[in-house]
């Protein structure tokens, strides 16, 4: 290699680091944080940590408004990043600041609850660790740099869900890590098929879309299919959901609610991009015709939503209800993002705001379960309508909120995601999209059976006498509580600045 | 200008009232009883004064049309919600129906001392909620109302209710909102293929205020729309349904537009969509298939739910066929008319004999009212105004009488806790005003001449049988309608026999003695509500003037 492309190259990598100030102010947190726990080894040091960590995040916007322009504007540049490893995209922007306001969110639940495993320093790590894959995978343009954020998103998780420090924690993490190892592996190997079919690993090179058009149909989609096996591992799609149940159920709950959002989301970006790669067909045994990928990732919405509506239905712990429910959320946002258009990208970003704040609520729900009764029995809920009225009114508008009924913003992302499913099908005829609008309104009644047990018990059963006197509630965890489902109704009187900060970029990918 | 807010009052009145119980201390019954009393009865004042100086002609008199918000969604353009509240010829009847009902729950209320502070917080919700459901004309502020209260209800039956009521109420939640979802496909199906002319006219830029809006302006829109000019962000999609009503306020290409011939299975989507709305509202109503759902919630409902659900919540599925047939698919409402008169038949004798089979009373009494509300569905299929004008009629007769009906088991079963049929017998010596109430509500909703019962029902036979002449039914169809008639004589005659004549006894377990006659609070419900039977049936021009334009509106998609 000559010097002077040598240099230019340099030159242009440290001018890349310009855009980069909000991963590396996540690098600066976590190295901080490590070093701030040598140096303050205070009694209260783990409130010290949380409260340091929370104020970093606070920078951390800072540091994103400063890589990618201003709040809510019009931001429609594109940039490759480091020889074509990264792109930053206007939307890019968008994601990260739902990462950070979870992990932020995440953080002030741990800060209530006091609870000492939640607050310590490796913890802390790992959930910044976790930040960074999210928003290294969410600009991954380079099928090597999308494996090294999964991995890395990955292998923190894994950690985290060891914290849960129960027997059934270990067994959780244990078996998350083989799944995952096993998807990871699948994936890796789908990604050499691919490089070896088109001799790019780089998602907007051109050669790489022109080498998947010419290669034999039956082996882009022996690759394709295998390397979609991470992506949908990390979202939690059927039929690579097994682990949601175990992990959800033995994980902290911080954790938990970290995990129901943000790897998710920031895998459901990647695979847009790997969708946005190709006009993938694939041939597939038994199929006279190719298919489109979108029909396959349609086909994978319609039972992930289905199999996890129907999966919630029979659940007794709180905790195995929601990771099914989560299940079937993850269906209705892939189908959104199935549909490669600007609806259905911006309806999808919708529900997934809507989802965040809803998921976080609820977790945060059981949390205060947990703390009070130390376990996750929904029948535990008996009584609250009386004991613990303004918690089981806002549960009732969570509840309904995460159906998808209004006066809620659930409702309201649903609709959306609605109208975009029936948008395409309406200007493509392919019935493939009727399908999915039919399963996503039948599974929200089905939704509603399980939804409405919570309310139930609160409200339909005497409380339990094994409860005792009426144990008391956390004070300040009603107000981190409220802040969550009160946006649930406000947003949907007002939805327009959700919506707009939506639609002030361009999804194109 | 009181007239702007008469209509908004109507709905926030009582939710306001919901809030004010809400809030208030647990312990203070009473207050909670007369908060919500004196909300629903401003409610029914201002019903009453809205049914009095409603002018046919002038139905936009008391329109409040405010922009809600708009969000842009995409290639197929914007969309606008609006807070749009309008009455007219559909919805003026069961404005005052739902007053008049609503007030009815809330003095029969009054005996509910289980939680009265959840109790008439939900009740004065589901008072503002109904209301908004029959005045609102956006089709996003109607599924808004259609769909919340749902959830008072279910609370309502779920935790007042009798011995089965969370059964009973799930059951109702989830019917409810399985119909509710067909409807929502519906929805999103028109507001992406229709569009706001006014709100395009600006956003295009043909005209500056919304305020210069004239009909050549219109023309011009809806021309460019058609040729593909205006498309995109410009192009403002809407819930309104007074646009929905016009055929050049489509997109030419979107599924659900009236010039769009494209199939699906062999129907045009339109045909599916009106099937689906169809459905939708047919669970609600509920007719047969789908009418499973109500005698549970009947029988374990209490006795005000009861009322409220037979009087008025059912009537939304009547309501919501009769307008979106009218105004949004009359091309489908013709095509279908026919099976409409066939499920309504089917429905009137199907559940005329389960009513004759029927050992409890008041799942006698919500068997004939599916029955009743089948003639809702043959009278509208008959196409004909004397059908249309026996479908509206019978709404508000049927959601009187029923009120009544509902009563008169409450009455019964909150002294004995038992409604069984055949422990009863010779009440007419035991409570002989009871027996007098008894006898006209079960002579009116028999058909009676002189009760709105006969008037409704004559209607609807006029209909159908005139409608068999031209229509594509057989009279055979006509005929069998008539069956309702025969059926429910034999019913109410029959159980009138058995409880109220013969030997004088109670046989309950547990309760000894004889039955009282009714407290003064029965009193209260029954005088009203049986002096309405007998005005609405002595006096039908008082009703048949007020919705003469929504009838008007048949004859006019008839004659296209």
């Amino acid at each position: 290699m000559e010097i002077a492309t040598l240099s230019d190259r340099l030159e242009q990598t440290i001018l890349d680091l310009s855009s980069f100030s909000f991963e590396l102010g996540i690098i600066g947190t976590l190295v901080l944080l490590l070093l701030v726990a040598v140096i303050k080894p205070l009694r209260q040091a783990n409130v010290f940590y949380t409260t340091f960590h929370l104020v970093s995040l606070v920078v951390l916007v800072f540091l994103l408004q400063r890589d990618q322009g201003v709040l809510f504007a019009v931001t429609t540049d594109s940039h490759i990043l480091f020889g074509g490893m990264l792109q930053v995209q206007s939307w890019s922007y968008l994601f990260k600041l739902a990462y950070v306001l979870t992990l932020a969110i995440v953080l002030v639940y741990a800060l209530i609850t006091k609870d000492k495993a939640n607050l310590n320093i490796e913890y802390q790590v790992l959930m910044v660790a976790i930040l960074l894959g999210a928003s290294l995978l969410t600009m991954s343009n380079h099928l090597l740099m999308v494996y090294l954020s999964v991995e890395l998103l990955s292998i923190a998780s894994y950690a985290l869900v060891y914290f849960g420090k129960k027997k059934r924690a270990a067994e959780a993490a244990m078996k998350y890590l083989l799944f995952g190892a096993v998807s990871s592996a699948l994936m890796v190997y789908g990604m050499s098929w691919l490089y070896g079919l088109t001799g790019s690993m780089n998602l907007t090179d051109p050669q790489f879309a022109e080498g998947l058009t010419n290669a034999p149909m039956a082996a882009v989609a022996i690759a394709a299919l295998l390397t979609l096996t991470g992506f949908l591992f990390k979202i939690g799609a059927v039929p690579f959901h097994i682990w949601i149940p175990d992990v959800y159920q033995s994980a902290p709950l911080p954790v938990v609610g970290l995990f129901s959002v943000v790897p998710k989301l920031a895998a459901l970006v990647v695979l847009g991009r790997f969708l946005y790669a190709s006009d993938w067909q694939l041939f597939l045994v038994g199929y006279e015709n190719s298919i489109s990928m979108q029909e396959v990732l349609i086909f994978i919405a319609i039972v992930t939503m289905t199999l996890g509506n129907v999966g919630a239905l029979a659940q007794r712990s709180a905790r195995r209800m929601l990771a099914f429910s989560s299940i079937g959320h993850s269906g209705i946002l892939i189908g959104a993002l199935a549909l490669q258009s600007h609806s259905g990208m911006s309806s999808l970003y919708f529900y997934a705001i809507t989802y965040l704040l809803m998921n976080l609520a609820v977790f945060f729900l059981i949390q205060m379960l947990e703390k009070v009764y130390q376990d996750d029995r929904m029948e535990l809920f008996s009584g609250w309508g009386e004991r613990h009225r303004l918690w089981a009114i806002l549960t009732v508008v969570l509840m309904v909120s995460l159906t998808g009924l209004p006066p809620t913003l659930g409702f309201t992302a649903k609709l959306l995601v609605f109208s975009a499913w029936w948008e395409v099908y309406s200007i493509e005829a392919n019935s493939a999209y009727l399908v999915l609008l039919i399963a996503g309104l039948v599974n929200t009644v089905i939704a509603l059976f399980y939804y409405l047990k919570i309310p139930y018990f609160m409200y339909f059963r005497k409380p339990l006498s094994e409860a005792g006197s009426s144990p008391v509630l956390l004070r300040p965890a009603i107000i981190l509580y409220m802040v969550l489902i009160l946006p649930l109704l406000y947003f949907f009187f007002r939805p327009s600045l959700l919506v707009e900060l939506a639609n002030n970029v361009t999804f194109a990918f | 200008m009181p007239e702007n807010y008469l209509l908004s009052l109507l709905i926030f009145i009582p939710i306001v009232g919901s809030i004010a119980i809400f809030i208030s201390p647990i312990g203070k019954s009473d207050w909670h009883r007369w908060v919500n009393a004196v909300v629903v009865g401003i409610q029914l004042v201002l019903a009453i004064a809205l049914f009095v100086d409603f002018d046919p002609s002038d139905p936009g008199r008391y329109a409040v049309q405010l922009n809600w918000f708009d969000l842009s969604i995409g290639t197929i353009g914007q969309l606008s919600v609006e807070y749009y509240l309008e009455v007219d010829g559909f919805s003026i009847l069961l404005v005052l129906l739902s007053g008049i009902v609503m007030m009815t729950g809330a003095i029969a209320s009054w005996n509910i001392n289980k939680q009265t502070r959840s109790y008439f917080a939900l009740y004065a919700l589901l008072s503002g909620t109904v209301m908004g459901a029959f005045i609102s004309l956006d089709f996003f502020l109607f599924y808004l109302f259609f769909e919340f209260m749902l959830l008072p209800m279910y609370f309502l039956i779920g935790l007042w209710g009798g011995p089965r009521r969370e059964y009973a109420a799930i059951k109702f939640f989830l019917y409810t909102l399985f119909g509710s979802v067909l409807i929502l496909i519906v929805i999103i199906g028109l507001y992406t293929a229709s569009f706001d002319p006014v709100k395009t006219a600006v956003s295009a830029n043909l005209i500056e205020h919304a305020d210069e809006y004239n009909d050549a302006i219109a023309q011009k829109v809806q021309a460019a729309v058609a040729s593909g000019e205006i498309v995109g962000n410009d192009l403002v999609r809407t819930f309104n349904m007074k646009y929905m009503r016009d055929a050049a306020n489509y997109s030419p290409d979107a599924l659900l537009s009236p010039s769009n011939t494209s199939e699906n299975s062999g129907w045009s989507f339109r045909a599916w969509a009106f099937f689906l709305m169809f459905v939708g509202f047919a669970i609600k109503l509920p007719a047969v298939p789908f009418h499973t759902w109500l005698p549970d919630a009947h029988v374990e409902a209490p006795t005000a739910i009861s009322v409220v659900l037979a009087g008025i919540l059912t009537k939304i599925g009547g309501y919501g066929i009769l307008r979106a047939g009218i105004q949004i698919f009359p091309e489908q409402l013709i095509t279908f008319s026919s099976w409409l008169v066939i499920v309504g038949v089917i429905s009137i004798v199907y559940a005329g004999f389960n009513a004759l089979a029927q050992r409890d009373l008041k799942k006698l009494i919500a068997y004939s009212s599916i029955l009743h509300m089948g003639f809702v569905f043959v009278g509208m299929g008959s196409l004909t105004v004397e059908g249309f004008s026996g479908a509206f009629y019978m709404m508000l007769s049927h959601g009187i009488i029923s009120a009544a009906l509902f009563l008169i088991t409450g009455v019964i079963y909150e002294q004995t806790g038992n409604r069984e049929i055949a422990n009863y017998s010779g009440l007419a010596k035991q409570t002989p005003y009871f027996t007098f109430f008894v006898t006209i509500s079960f002579f009116a909703s028999l058909g009676l001449p002189a009760f709105s019962g006969f008037v409704a029902e004559m209607l609807v036979f006029l209909g159908v049988f005139k409608g068999a002449q031209v229509q594509e039914y057989s009279f055979l169809w006509a005929f069998l309608s008539t069956a309702g008639l025969l059926l429910s004589a034999a019913y109410y005659l029959w159980t009138l026999q058995r409880m109220f004549f013969g030997p004088s006894y109670v046989k309950v377990s547990g309760f000894t003695g004889s039955l009282k006659d009714i407290s003064l609070r029965y009193w209260i419900l029954f005088v009203p509500l049986s002096a309405l039977m007998l005005l609405f049936g002595i006096f039908p021009s008082l009703i048949l003037n007020k919705i003469g334009t929504a009838v008007n509106e048949l004859l006019m998609i008839l004659q296209a």
